[in-house]
């Protein structure tokens, strides 16, 4: 590969860049990737503004206007208890992204700590942590988060929790053996033989160069992690009524599909396009940070 | 009477019926194209196929506590006393007649002898007292053993102290003398129950726990009625046969195949392809589109249930604050829950008893939606529009139907400033809070076992069903010794006085919001002629026949 031109040309590129500038331009490549990113930056606008966006109340109740259709003044209809979807689409978004932002970081953090501590000390303590990740994930994801959920009862912090602690096996995974790759390196070897403590080694040298995966998960998990809440409201078992949830609002209109179908229409749509969008922007993180194209890392 | 354990049931798990010894006026049933003058002879012959919507837990009648166990045991076990399939009025079973001593505590049934177990021998004396015995016993861990607990001996059996109840005599081979420790003019009401009905004991016992489970065969589960079993094929069907030797009016219909299904849209869609010839539950959020596709096919029953909005008298904010209770009464607006959320298919309740129960009192004078009383009330419990109080806790089993309900309290309530937090709950924990008190406001669904107004009102309201059944926690001296006067009372006339008088103070302390009255919306066929459905929800099998 050192010797094709192009890298040669694009190694030039990247030599003063740093990591996140080096994925940026290799993203901006790719197209299908821009528009995953245009669409979480939406939803996050989306969530950010929702208070001005919303013309409704979400939650506000008004029974007389129970199930209309779609028309100006109820831009996506109303619900059976007269509440202003479009209304209660935008504030979803709000519930969908701090759900899924939190209940991730949760996960990358235990998995990140787990992970790196395995990985890097080895012996006993790997085996045991191992150990301990294997038995978590070998609950389903799904059924142990409703598990946990029947037991706290919904409420958003509950929801955290949940998708949060059922999550980060696979990220104790990714980093474990990223991190065992990457200590094996000679200037790790170099900086253990200037002295370099064990967390200035994992924290300066380990982390950094084992972060790329990580990114590429996340981005890919957090959809997963958006469609996981779904499911739980759908089941009753997600966000606290009568705040909006895109699940709940899919379980709610599921037995009007066939004579108001606006009601599930919207927040599948919702659903839809945001896992679109964390899942574009995932495949085109994991192609530009692909290890075996890291110019630099051939160096 | 008594009852047990708590049991609560969901809307589907509607419980059993019984007669009104007591009055001539029965509940109302609903009937299909029968009712009309013109109404063709009943042809014989033919299968039903019934859809049904979950399978039954057991036919075995000591476990027959749901509504779909109740509706197949019902046509295969015969019990002293049945009810008509109308009026619910409590009409000649296996008993031909009974007759009370003069203090009413001692009833003589005398058994007709011409009625036939399945298998073809005959019924006699003992056999009632087996299976009786077998019900109340310890070990039977029946769920439904309450009809018998007003009899002498009773509670000894039910603990395991004795084998046989006290109070049950045989006379001769045609005759049983009951004694019960009290005047209870409910009894013989309670006793249309199917639980209490009669099986071949012998049979049973030799088939030990698979005993009207689905590997039940017609060998081992042989009953009284007019029908006998064929098969179980577990979670698709139950087959039932017309049983010739029947001593009472024979059935039209050869067989009933009852199909089961896991939901309601699968349920349609067969009923729609013409594989059913009725069907039992339909989807939510469809009725009106349902009823404009089969516009003559349809038939609606009021049910023997009253669903309310409990209020935890032990617990703040409701102890010892009636004002703070009519607030919210006179918040809610409960018909416009029913004709959004519920699609017409309830009505408005006004009481602690359905408007087709024996009692019932139209005129009730429970608060209508009003928020400038309302908020009055909310003045004079102290917490002038809302101030001072803090959110309270409304917990509700979860369903769909039952969240929108809550959401529409909840929006109605913050109108007038009470803050309600929604609870939503599993069923056994929903059940295990209510029941221990935790509560402090919360959904109940009561549905009757049998039509009589002591099965609401002395179950509900009465300090000895603290915690049990009385979830409420609700207790007044002078209503509960009304509600002993009310099951001693063996005039009719005096006794239903007694039970509106009851009423009437209940509603004074508002324990409760009553709020609907739920009714169902079947599918017939075309070919279905003189389909009853009681009040109790009951289908009757008996007297239903196919057009060719």
């Amino acid at each position: 590969m050192s010797t094709n031109s192009d890298a040669d040309k694009t190694l030039e590129l990247y030599e003063t860049s740093s990591l996140f500038l080096e994925m940026w331009v290799r993203l901006k490549r790719n197209r299908r990737a821009i528009f995953g990113l245009f669409l979480v930056v939406f939803l996050i606008l989306v969530a950010l503004f929702a208070n001005v966006i919303a013309p409704y109340d979400p939650v506000q109740i008004a029974l007389k206007d129970s199930l209309k259709e779609p028309n100006l003044a109820h831009l996506m209809g109303t619900d059976v208890l007269g509440r202003d979807i479009f209304s209660r689409i935008i504030y979803g978004a709000r519930a969908s992204l701090i759900i899924g932002v939190v209940a991730t970081s949760i996960s990358v953090v235990i998995g990140v700590i787990i992970g790196a501590f395995s990985g890097y000390y080895g012996g006993w303590l790997d085996s045991l942590m191992m150990r301990i990740t294997d038995i978590f994930s070998a609950f389903p994801f799904f059924l142990l988060a409703i598990a946990i959920m029947t037991f706290l009862g919904p409420s958003l912090l509950n929801i955290f929790f949940a998708l949060g602690i059922v999550g980060w096996t696979n990220y104790a995974r990714l980093v474990r053996g990223q991190v065992i790759l990457v200590k094996e390196s000679k200037y790790i070897e170099a900086a253990r033989s200037i002295g370099a403590k064990d967390r200035r080694i994992i924290l300066r040298h380990i982390l950094p160069n084992a972060i790329a995966p990580v990114i590429v998960y996340t981005a890919l998990n957090i959809g997963g992690v958006i469609l996981a809440e779904a499911g739980l409201s759908f089941l009753g078992l997600g966000v606290r009524p009568p705040a909006p949830s895109w699940g709940s609002m899919l379980a709610e209109g599921k037995d009007f599909i066939f004579n108001a179908s606006w009601l599930v229409v919207w927040p599948g749509v919702a659903i839809f396009l945001t896992v679109l969008g964390y899942n574009l922007l995932g495949d085109g993180l994991r192609n530009a940070l692909d290890p075996r194209l890291n110019l630099r890392r051939i160096k | 009477m008594l009852k047990g354990k708590g049991r609560w049931y969901l809307v589907i798990a509607v419980l059993l019926a019984v007669a009104l010894i007591l009055s001539g006026c029965g509940p109302n049933a609903a009937l299909t194209n029968g009712d009309k003058p013109n109404g063709a002879t009943p042809v014989d012959g033919g299968t039903f196929r019934f859809g049904m919507i979950s399978s039954p837990s057991a036919l075995e009648p000591a476990f027959l506590e749901e509504i779909n166990g109740i509706q197949i045991g019902k046509e295969l076990y015969d019990g002293l006393v049945k009810y008509d399939p109308s009026s619910l009025e409590v009409m000649p079973g296996i008993a031909e007649k009974w007759d009370y001593s003069a203090d009413k505590k001692v009833i003589k049934f005398h058994i007709r002898d011409d009625v036939k177990f399945h298998d073809g021998t005959a019924v006699k004396a003992q056999d009632v007292l087996d299976v009786w015995n077998r019900l109340a016993a310890k070990d039977t861990l029946s769920p439904v053993a309450f009809p018998l607990e007003p009899i002498v001996g009773f509670a000894e059996v039910n603990s395991g102290e004795a084998k046989t109840i006290s109070g049950l005599k045989k006379i001769d081979d045609f005759t049983i003398e009951v004694t019960l420790r009290d005047k209870n003019a409910a009894f013989l009401t309670s006793l249309g129950h199917p639980a209490v009905s009669i099986y071949k004991i012998e049979s049973a016992l030799k088939a030990g726990k698979d005993f009207g489970r689905p590997v039940a065969t017609p060998e081992t589960l042989i009953g009284t009625g007019a029908f006998k079993f064929v098969k179980w094929n577990s979670d698709q069907d139950v087959t039932i046969e017309k049983f010739d030797d029947y001593y009472g009016t024979k059935a039209h219909v050869d067989r009933v195949v009852y199909k089961i299904f896991n939901d309601e849209s699968t349920a349609l869609n067969e009923f729609r392809a013409g594989n059913l010839d009725y069907v039992d539950m339909l989807p939510p959020g469809q009725r009106k589109s349902i009823i404009k596709e089969f516009p003559d096919q349809a038939i609606n029953q009021t049910t023997l249930t009253t669903q309310f909005i409990g209020f935890n008298l032990n617990k703040a904010p409701f102890k010892d604050n009636v004002n703070l209770r009519k607030a919210i009464a006179y918040a809610l607006d409960p018909q416009s829950i029913i004709d959004t959320v519920l699609e017409g298919d309830s009505t408005m309740s006004n009481g602690p008893l359905p408007s087709t129960m024996p009692g019932y009192d139209k005129d009730l004078k429970a608060p209508k939606f009003d928020p400038a009383k309302a908020k009055e009330y909310l003045a004079l419990a102290g917490y002038p529009d809302g101030k001072g109080l803090a959110p309270i806790q409304y917990a509700y089993n979860f369903n769909q139907e039952n969240q929108k309900i809550a959401e529409a309290f909840q929006g109605q309530l913050k109108e007038i400033g009470i803050q309600i937090e929604l609870r939503n709950m599993e069923w056994g924990s929903y059940v295990k809070a209510m029941q221990s008190g935790e509560n402090q406001m919360f959904r109940v669904n009561w549905v009757a076992d049998y039509p009589d107004p002591a099965n609401f009102l002395n179950i509900l309201y009465s300090k000895s069903q603290w915690g049990m059944n009385n979830v409420i926690f609700y207790s007044d001296p002078v209503v509960e010794s009304l509600l002993t006067q009310g099951l001693e009372e063996t005039d009719t006339t005096q006794r239903m006085d007694i039970y509106k008088r009851i009423q009437e103070l209940v509603v004074e302390d508002q324990p409760a919001v009553w709020t609907f009255n739920p009714n169902y919306l079947r599918l017939f066929g075309k070919k279905v002629h003189d389909l009853t459905i009681s009040a109790l929800d009951h289908k009757d099998m008996r007297t239903v026949w196919l057009s060719k």
